[in-house]
């Protein structure tokens, strides 16, 4: 195996050990009792020949092994650091290196292989940086700090191979971008690396695929593993159905069922899509199965508590974990015998990939229970299990042009040594996310490291890089360290860590929570009643506290709501207008039938190629609800683009309301005349495609959008300071982006980021290729305007969904002396004993 | 909009005004707190590109409000300056060059947290810096102070003080405020490249909302909300204020 050749081995001579190498990875899998898949064997002899490429297949199916095998067998000395392996969650880096260090002994015993993320501690760091191991796994932000190091050039210039683990998890993010930049600056470090990915089974896998590698290198080799998986995937229909709510998202009402669902078995994983429906189902389950070893599990728990809820289900000594996305990924844990999924699974990717957590003793089959939590989601539950049962999957589309990224990157690059800026501008410019850069952009990108922006170009005390005889360096060291300390694209907001009063931590919760709590107060958290005995501003010092049924707050993380893919909105819609096709069996569609009668009874029942518009008086105002069923990102943009349309129309404060089948907008004043003929032209108008883009622009500013979206660029491009975990910024460089926002807005109006915020509102959050797709698409729809006595059951869940945006278009003391008007009318409503117009049912 | 306060004996009376500044209309004072000035400059310091403006600005809009009010004496409750770092000489000629132009009106400070590590030169055409200011029935200081004199009425910034209010039909109003409690008035952060957060409501709270073009006395409306927000099933469904700094969010 070890190979010790003095002068340059002949072709043949080169060919012959590899086969013998790759004949010896196949020995070692036998002697554990299995065969490489023929996959496997394709992934090995295209590392040999030295090609770059994507594995994807379903989770649990030896893709880790595909590539590193291959990585080993390629014959590479045993020089420092061979192999970078990037691994999305700090969490799966432990794991990963587990894996990866078992057939070394076999195969490859001078081979070392380490972890170094943002939790190895500093003496290990120091260490590593000295004595490098042959594989470093890492995250992208760690090798991002890495890459910022003087030494990079140097300790970079011997890597072979670059594996990027769960491609698709980072692929449509700015994680994703960033990735992509460091894999530039290590192929510019050492020419000839090889990239590979490992993904799940995605809708675009080419453009994945070119994304990991770049433009540059056409035709990245695919490996597609065909291993075929039995899953069963099932719905809890709710019984009695007629007691199931119309909306809301805990699903508690399943709980008998859900709780007899365990009992059969001896393990099982129950999947959320919140952290806060994570706590309240651990809280229900253990409350009344006292008996059951439950454990909980998502990402704002403290690391401890998460491995030894790992280490439990790994040894199958649980009966259940209750888990986030927190346990999508990583090494399978075998005892798992079946998932729930709390919720409709929103895509068939998830959907998927939460199955596939199940069944992997042998001859074991995935099984997956959907468990909805209002009777609308039995329809997207059964979409989901249609779709993914045709073999259906989603596309992640990488991301494209993002400056703020940019601008990290440029100083970054800067601290490890320079760059002359033609060379960098190239090396960017090989990124599938900046092969579009133009010379205007990457200009002021250079010019907003260098100078804050043309803006800031009098002020001379401002200085990022500077230039020195043609190259760009770090403008001093405390530049580098505070640069250092702020690398990364993951935005979260201030984090408290909630601790015993008596010594340990439980996790993290965000500041906006835990500041609204009086002392004395209690609140679920990591699975346990708390009260809260003090907060300091950094730690939240709790007790414990007796559990009891109401009066107990549950921490909400801010996080973006998955929102439908499209889809699966397509399905749902086709199956709310049509019902199963003739031959599906669809219990679910079955059991929402009697709601579907009363929404045509009540209003009408959507149907395709047309929109259903239904409006509808209340104490609250005038209501308008939509179904274009087109998923809850292009409704956002929709509702923004409508509501701003509504109110140039006619002064008008408005709010509005979506979700994935349709979108709610409220004003005070009647705004949309009720006459058949002439609302008809009405919402025409308002729908039109004409115009679109100016529109969108313009109600950009009229709302809180753009504003909102700077949030995560002004961090990532370096508007606010970082500082270390766990400590409090310098005081004095406290600003909220809000706040830079307007500063920039109003003494900078040029600045790109602002722009960038915009675009990406327009881009990722309306999604604006959709956007316009769905209008043309409406523009060619009949349009059906009801006007019904009360909320329809479609209605319902919009009208109790939490506020997605407000417009105005009226003076600032007109709008205040019509709050207070409200205010005051509602005080004397309910103080009246007929009190409210719409009562839930 | 005139208004008096309460608990003091025989009280005198303040004007709130837009643009969040008040006037003490017996002797031509105007009020403002918190400007921060030079706050844009420190950041850049730290390497934050934050561009400039903000600070000439507010100045700007200061001496229109002298103007406007034809001021006696300009008095600053604290926070002039934002930090040492920020006080360039660009930023301390800005100010310098404002004072000159509203020279016949009389410039007091009462030293803030932040002015305390700023060494301010003479050039800056200051009249009176002092920590406190005794001036029955008022007392001008930056920070609230522990306890109150109830025969007094304090007047005070520092807390950067803002309201937020939701209407049943989801609307919600998010602003910089002025509030009193039984002896203390505070005022809203003069400076627009400031922070502020939300003041915490009892039923002896009274509340302005400080507008550019008005200010409302919002104190009932924030007692009706607050009742609304305890009361309604609905209200608990939706998300609180999330803490962000705006005007209608």
């Amino acid at each position: 195996m070890k190979r010790r050749t003095t002068a340059a081995p002949s072709r043949e001579t080169q060919a012959c050990s590899e086969h013998a190498r790759i004949a010896a990875a196949a020995e070692w899998c036998g002697q554990r009792g299995w065969q490489p898949f023929p996959f496997q064997r394709e992934a090995w002899q295209a590392i040999g020949d030295g090609e770059s490429g994507l594995i994807h297949a379903p989770t649990g199916t030896g893709k880790t092994l595909a590539v590193w095998l291959g990585a080993v067998a390629a014959g590479w000395t045993a020089q420092p650091l061979r192999v970078v392996w990037l691994t999305p969650l700090r969490a799966l880096a432990a794991d990963t290196a587990a894996a990866l260090a078992e057939p070394l002994a076999a195969l490859a015993p001078e081979w070392t292989v380490a972890v170094r993320t943002g939790d190895t501690p500093a003496g290990v760091r120091r260490a590593l940086r000295t004595r490098p191991p042959t594989a470093m796994i890492t995250t992208p932000e760690s090798l991002s700090l890495l890459l910022s190091f003087e030494d990079a050039a140097e300790a970079f210039s011997g890597l072979r191979m670059v594996v990027v683990d769960e491609w698709h998890e980072l692929l449509s993010t700015k994680r994703g971008v960033q990735t992509e930049l460091a894999l530039a600056r290590l192929r510019s470090l050492s020419p000839g690396l090889l990239t590979w990915g490992i993904s799940a089974t995605l809708g675009n896998i080419d453009e994945a695929a070119a994304a990991l590698v770049g433009p540059a290198q056409r035709s990245p080799r695919i490996v597609r593993a065909e291993v075929p998986r039995r899953l069963e995937i099932e719905t809890l229909i709710p019984e009695p159905m007629e007691r199931f709510p119309w909306a809301g998202h805990m699903g508690m009402r399943l709980l008998p069922q859900v709780i007899a669902s365990l009992e059969n078995v001896a393990t099982s994983l129950v999947f959320t899509n919140t952290r806060s429906q994570a706590e309240r189902w651990f809280e229900a389950i253990t409350r009344s199965r006292p008996e059951w070893k439950v454990a909980l599990h998502h990402g704002s728990i403290d690391r401890e508590l998460r491995t030894a809820a790992e280490e439990g289900l790994r040894r199958g000594k649980l009966k259940a974990v209750v888990a986030t996305g927190s346990l999508d990924l990583g090494v399978d844990f075998g005892p798992v015998e079946q998932v729930l999924q709390i919720g409709s699974p929103k895509g068939i990717a998830r959907l998927l990939q939460r199955a596939g957590r199940s069944g992997h003793r042998p001859g074991a089959v995935g099984r997956l229970i959907c468990v909805p939590t209002h009777a609308l989601e039995l329809v997207e539950c059964a979409a989901a299990r249609q779709a993914a049962g045709e073999g259906a999957s989603e596309p992640r589309r990488p991301l494209t042009a993002a400056l703020d990224v940019l601008a990290q990157h440029l100083v970054t690059v800067a601290c490890s040594g320079g760059f002359r800026e033609a060379d960098l501008f190239d090396e960017v410019r090989g990124t599938a996310a900046f092969a579009d850069l133009d010379q205007t952009s990457w200009r002021w990108a250079m010019d907003f490291a260098a100078r804050g922006g043309p803006a800031l170009s009098a002020y001379p005390d401002f200085a990022r890089i500077r230039e020195r005889f043609g190259r760009w360096y770090v403008a001093g060291p405390a530049m580098a360290r505070r640069h250092r300390m702020s690398i990364g694209t993951i935005t979260s907001d201030a984090a408290v860590e909630v601790k015993w009063l008596r010594g340990g931590r439980l996790g993290t919760v965000e500041e906006s929570f835990i500041s609204r709590l009086n002392e004395g107060d209690r609140f679920l958290f990591a699975g346990r009643t708390l009260r809260l005995f003090r907060f300091d501003g950094l730690t939240a010092w709790v007790r414990r506290a007796k559990p009891s049924a109401g009066g107990v707050a549950v921490p909400r993380w801010n996080g973006g709501r998955m929102p439908l893919s499209t889809l699966l909105a397509a399905e749902v819609q086709a199956l709310v207008a049509d019902g199963p096709k003739p031959g599906q069996a669809m219990e679910e569609v079955h059991a929402v039938e009697p709601l579907l009668a009363t929404q045509a009874a009540w209003s009408c029942r959507p149907q395709r190629d047309s929109l259903l518009i239904e409006l509808v008086a209340s104490r609250d105002g005038h209501h308008a609800f939509l179904y274009p069923f087109e998923g809850r990102l292009v409704h956002e943009g929709l509702a923004a683009l409508v509501a701003w349309r509504i109110a140039q129309h006619t002064p008008a404060t408005l709010v509005c309301t979506v979700n994935d089948w349709g979108l709610q907008i409220l004003g005070r004043q009647r705004f949309a005349p009720s006459r058949v003929s002439s609302a008809v032209s009405y919402w025409r108008r308002m729908l039109s495609p004409h115009q679109l883009l100016e529109d969108l622009l313009a109600c950009l500013n009229g709302t809180e959008m753009a504003r909102r979206q700077f949030r995560e660029i002004a961090r990532v491009a370096g508007l606010i300071a970082g500082h270390a975990p766990g400590r409090k910024g310098d005081r004095n460089l406290q600003a909220s982006a809000g706040l830079l926002f307007d500063v920039l807005e109003e003494h900078d109006p040029g600045n790109m980021l602002l722009e960038q915020a915009r675009r990406e509102v327009l881009e990722s959050q309306f999604e604006y290729g959709r956007l316009s797709g769905a209008l043309e698409r409406l523009a060619n729809s009949e349009i059906v305007v009801m006007e019904p006595s009360r909320l329809s059951p479609l209605a319902f869940p919009l009208w109790a969904e939490q506020i997605q945006s407000r417009l105005s278009t009226q003076g600032w003391l007109e709008r205040i002396t019509d709050m207070a008007r409200e205010l005051e009318e509602t005080a004397r409503c309910s103080s009246s004993p007929e009190g409210s117009s719409i009562r839930r049912r | 909009m005139l208004v008096e306060p309460r608990g003091v004996i025989d009280p005198p009376q303040i004007d709130l005004l837009p643009g969040r500044a008040a006037l003490l209309p017996a002797d031509g004072t105007l009020l403002v707190a918190d400007l921060h000035l030079g706050k844009a400059a420190s950041f850049r310091h730290a390497g934050l590109p934050v561009p400039e403006g903000s600070s000439l600005g507010d100045l700007e809009r200061l001496e229109q409000l002298v103007q406007a009010t034809e001021a006696k004496r300009l008095l600053i409750l604290g926070d002039l300056f934002h930090a040492a770092t920020g006080c360039t000489p660009a930023v301390f000629e800005e100010f310098a060059c404002f004072r000159r132009r509203i020279a016949t009106t009389q410039v007091v400070l009462v030293e803030g947290n932040h002015d305390r590590r700023v060494t301010l030169p003479e050039a800056l055409g200051i009249d009176r810096i002092v920590e406190r200011l005794d001036e029955p029935p008022w007392v001008f200081v930056h920070e609230p102070p522990q306890s109150r004199l109830t025969e007094r009425a304090i007047v005070c910034g520092h807390l950067h003080p803002r309201i937020s209010i939701r209407s049943p039909s989801g609307d919600r109003l998010s602003q910089r405020c002025f509030f009193e409690e039984p002896g203390m008035w505070v005022l809203p952060a003069f400076g627009s490249f400031t922070g502020s957060s939300v003041v915490p409501v009892t039923t002896t709270t009274r509340v302005w909302a400080a507008g550019d073009e008005g200010v409302v006395d919002v104190t009932r409306m924030v007692q009706l909300a607050s009742g609304r927000r305890r009361g309604t099933a609905r209200g608990t469904g939706r998300r609180e204020g999330d803490g962000r700094e705006g005007q209608w969010q």
